[in-house]
């Protein structure tokens, strides 16, 4: 990476840091916290998706188990979601191993319906399983706090989580696994005469790629503090973090960073100053426009026009 | 080297191999020749591992192949280039070749990797074109990538699937050479699937022919010239008896 | 619940519910198999022909099956200029499958959007004059709508069926499903060909569309509620199977009819994706594969 383009990148972070202390707008922190959000999971999500070929259409269960798996830990053990975010990460890791296994079998169209059903089964089951609060959710009982510090608390720590996630992806993208994962997404079958173990590889990818959507999960059950399916199991932000992935480019660790925040932006002004229905066509045309005439996504895109390979 | 037993191969009714034996000796150049739905390529899916046979085993260096997934016959030291060339399209060059010596020789270091990667390169006579994309290659430059992308993983033995096919006369002799190159400087065994016979008259040891999946000739490049069920296969019973024909096989 | 009547009844309404998915599924599959794209938006060209076969009744009071008059031409030329503009950009893209699936999402947010613009979110209901009649087999009810839904879809399947096993264009298009090389190396035009198959899907669907408004009450977001169904129908019964996508669809409309009967409301859908998911790690192909 440019030295310049880190210098601004490594800027941004610091500045954003600051940004609460400027004593903003409530309504802008929480858009912020949401822009976070989306690039932690458009950026892991891209471990899978982007680097390895296989979009899952699923993933927002990952988050969805986060959330309800610290929730839990609270409401019966007492512990902290600041504390409990971390094995709700290894959970949503471990049912990700677990479907991973099975479902990595298949490819292309197959595999992103597979995960599509599998989000929607999580979503109806938590929804009918008294155990897990049913369709009424679970209500966390937490500190009393003022509601711009808890605000600004949670833009921090999910500003920090979002920096070490596109870190870690850049990270993987220009390691051995990248390379393996590169090779399986152009050929699967060459990927295996390069003695690439390509089912090994993809389950490693697709439980690292839930790991970070369940810790954000956990700790979005602070966040919220209400944790009902349809807000963490909802198949439309399954399928935005596709887009978003898609949208910025899957094949490096800048697509789904400036994916996620431009549409994300995108959204918020168009929402804000047309008519819903009519800001989501807009929306939608983008996603065709993209598609036809920049199809790698965006990043790929400007690379091309910038002269690189 | 490589051994298999009564290979047979079915797709639903169709007979693709039947009961084929063939062997590889250590250190040879060996042909595999035959018309279009012989079997050849089939016969190199199964021996790296795509396919499974209905009957039969595959021996390499004495243990049983036949089951095995493909990224662990690769590992075990066999691999192959495939018939139309599959390059990985968005991955330079470099990097193909990188994937393949980092996973097929177990490196740990990327820069390691692409250091022993160009070596390859060098060797196959395609390092200056390592920074570009595979998939803006011409086709002889996928050929030679698909050799080194196969000799990046150190194997023992190499399955050349037709790789002359589509070459002019001078990048023929190139390929020829370099054949000889790889088993010389590398001393790797090669196995290959051929139509174009001067490269498989001037390379090979030995040459096994098949016709409709069953081996009608296996021995050296004269000898199966000249073998009527050879010629039979190729152009047909007529041409068979006709003496002339043989000089149409040179 | 064990009652014979319910369960007859709950299989029948099922049954004629799946002669839609069949209809709708056979148009997914067609363009999904022939030109590999997955029209994310199919289900709600579907909602926009029933859209018009309503405001046809309401405002002018033309019969739904009239409104087709209008709606299946359209459609058609809607699915031709769409092909011709849009999809054959994509079809050189690097990833088909990806690339169209993201066009065409794109594509049913601003068919969705518009219609919600224009027409409110408000559930819509086609309710003919003869609509609350009902044929009675014994105590089991047979309502007519759902038996002129079924009937409209058999007829759509029948046109597709005939259309690709007895016209030259029809021959051209399967031609090209199973071989898209040997096809054009026998002269056939892939683009023109393409572009009448896209056509002819998206015909298909407003037919299945209006079919389906026979039966149930729709919304622009309907769309969503139908997709899934079509995924569920298509990868049962193979990608590029009519007939299998047709017994498919029949099926599925049995299993959805007879779960109604046997369990919990909320639990259906489960047990659908249950099933589609199982289906998919057994046996992706489909259980009708030719």
């Amino acid at each position: 990476m440019a030295k310049t383009t880190k210098l601004s990148l490594i800027g941004l972070v610091f500045l954003l840091a600051l940004f609460p202390l400027f004593q903003p707008p409530i309504h802008t922190l929480s858009f912020l916290f949401l822009v976070f959000l989306y690039i932690i999971l458009a950026e892991s999500w891209n471990l899978i998706g982007g680097f390895g070929g296989y979009l899952s259409f699923g993933h927002v269960a990952f988050f969805g188990i986060g959330t309800y798996t610290s929730a839990l830990l609270f409401q019966k053990l007492g512990l902290s979601p600041f504390v409990g975010a971390f094995p709700a990460g290894m959970m949503a890791a471990a049912v990700a191993a677990m479907i991973g296994y099975p479902c990595l079998r298949l490819r292309g169209p197959y595999f992103a319906v597979v995960t599509l059903c599998f989000a929607f089964i999580m979503d109806l089951i938590v929804k009918n399983w008294w155990f897990l609060g049913g369709s009424e959710g679970i209500h966390l009982k937490l500190v009393e706090m003022e509601i711009r510090l808890s605000r600004s608390i949670f833009y921090e720590i999910y500003l920090g989580l979002a920096a070490v996630t596109v870190i870690f992806v850049r990270w993987v993208e220009h390691s051995k696994m990248g390379l393996g994962l590169s090779a399986i997404r152009e050929d699967e079958e060459v990927a295996q005469t390069l003695c690439i173990p390509t089912a090994r590889l993809k389950l490693q990818a697709f439980v690292l790629s839930a790991f970070f959507p369940g810790v954000a999960g956990g700790l979005y059950a602070y966040y919220i503090s209400y944790v009902h399916p349809d807000v963490v199991f909802d198949i439309s932000v399954s399928i935005l973090i596709v887009l978003m992935a898609l949208f910025g480019g899957g094949t490096s660790w800048a697509g789904p960073l400036v994916g996620a925040a431009l549409l994300s932006i995108i959204n918020e002004l168009l929402s804000t100053y047309i008519k819903p229905e009519i800001a989501r066509m807009i929306y939608g045309a983008m996603f065709v426009a993209v598609i036809l005439f920049m199809p790698d996504g965006i990043v790929a895109f400007v690379k091309r026009k910038r002269g690189y390979a | 080297m490589l051994k298999g037993t009564g290979i047979t191969k079915r797709f639903g009714g169709l007979v693709a191999l039947a009961s084929v034996d063939f062997e590889v000796a250590q250190g040879s150049i060996v042909g595999l020749i035959g018309p279009n739905g012989s079997g050849k390529t089939t016969l190199f899916n199964l021996i790296s591992g795509f396919l499974k046979p209905e009957e039969g085993q595959i021996f390499f260096q004495g243990e049983a192949i036949t089951r095995l997934k493909p990224y662990e016959i690769a590992t075990l030291g066999i691999a192959r280039t495939f018939q139309i060339v599959r390059p990985l399209k968005e991955m330079t060059a470099l990097e193909n070749v990188a994937a393949g010596v980092l996973y097929g020789r177990k490196k740990g270091d990327i820069a390691e990797a692409k250091r022993e990667a160009l070596e390859l390169l060098r060797f196959t006579g395609l390092d200056s074109k390592k920074e570009v994309r595979a998939g803006l290659l011409k086709l002889a430059d996928r050929k030679r990538l698909e050799v080194t992308r196969a000799l990046a993983i150190g194997p023992k033995l190499l399955l050349l699937d037709e790789v002359f096919a589509g070459l002019n006369q001078r990048e023929i002799d190139e390929a020829i050479e370099l054949i000889f190159r790889i088993r010389k400087e590398m001393g790797i065994t090669i196995f290959m699937i051929e139509h174009v016979m001067k490269a498989i008259m001037r390379t090979c040891d030995r040459i096994l022919a098949l016709h409709f999946g069953t081996k009608v000739a296996d021995g050296p490049p004269l000898e199966v010239a000249h073998s009527p069920k050879v010629i039979e296969a190729y152009l047909g019973t007529a041409y068979a008896e006709d003496r002339n024909v043989e000089r149409l096989l040179r | 619940m064990w009652n014979l009547v319910v369960i007859l009844q709950s299989a029948l309404s099922g049954l004629l519910l799946g002669g839609v998915f069949a209809l709708l599924g056979v148009g997914f599959s067609l363009s999904w198999g022939v030109m590999k794209v997955i029209n994310i938006s199919h289900a709600a060209f579907g909602i926009l022909a029933a859209y018009i076969a309503y405001w046809g009744l309401t405002l002018y009071g033309w019969d739904p099956m009239l409104s087709l008059l209008v709606s299946i031409p359209l459609l058609f030329f809607s699915g031709l200029v769409l092909h011709r503009f849009l999809i054959q950009k994509v079809t050189r893209a690097r990833e088909i499958v990806v690339a169209s699936m993201i066009l065409t999402f794109g594509l049913a947010i601003v068919l969705e959007n518009a219609m919600l613009f224009a027409w409110a979110p408000d559930e819509r209901l086609i309710t003919t004059a003869y609509s609350s009649r009902a044929l009675f087999l014994g105590e089991v009810i047979l309502k007519v709508s759902n038996l002129i839904g079924f009937g409209l879809s058999m007829a759509g399947i029948g046109g597709i069926y005939f259309f690709l096993y007895h016209t030259h264009t029809g021959k051209a298009v399967r031609a090209t499903w199973q071989d898209p090389e040997g096809a054009a190396l026998q002269g056939i035009p892939l683009n023109r060909v393409s572009m009448i198959a896209f056509g002819l899907a998206i015909a298909s669907a407003g037919a299945g569309g209006v079919a389906m408004a026979y039966m149930y009450s729709f919304n622009p977001p309907a769309h969503n509620h139908w997709l899934i169904f079509l995924f569920l129908v298509v990868i049962v019964g193979g990608v590029g199977s009519v007939i299998g996508t047709a017994v498919a669809g029949l099926m599925i409309g049995l299993i959805t009819g007879l779960s109604g009967a046997f369990l919990p409301f909320q639990w259906i859908n489960v047990f659908l994706f249950g099933l589609l998911m199982v289906i998919l790690l057994i046996k992706p192909e489909g259980l009708f594969r030719k």
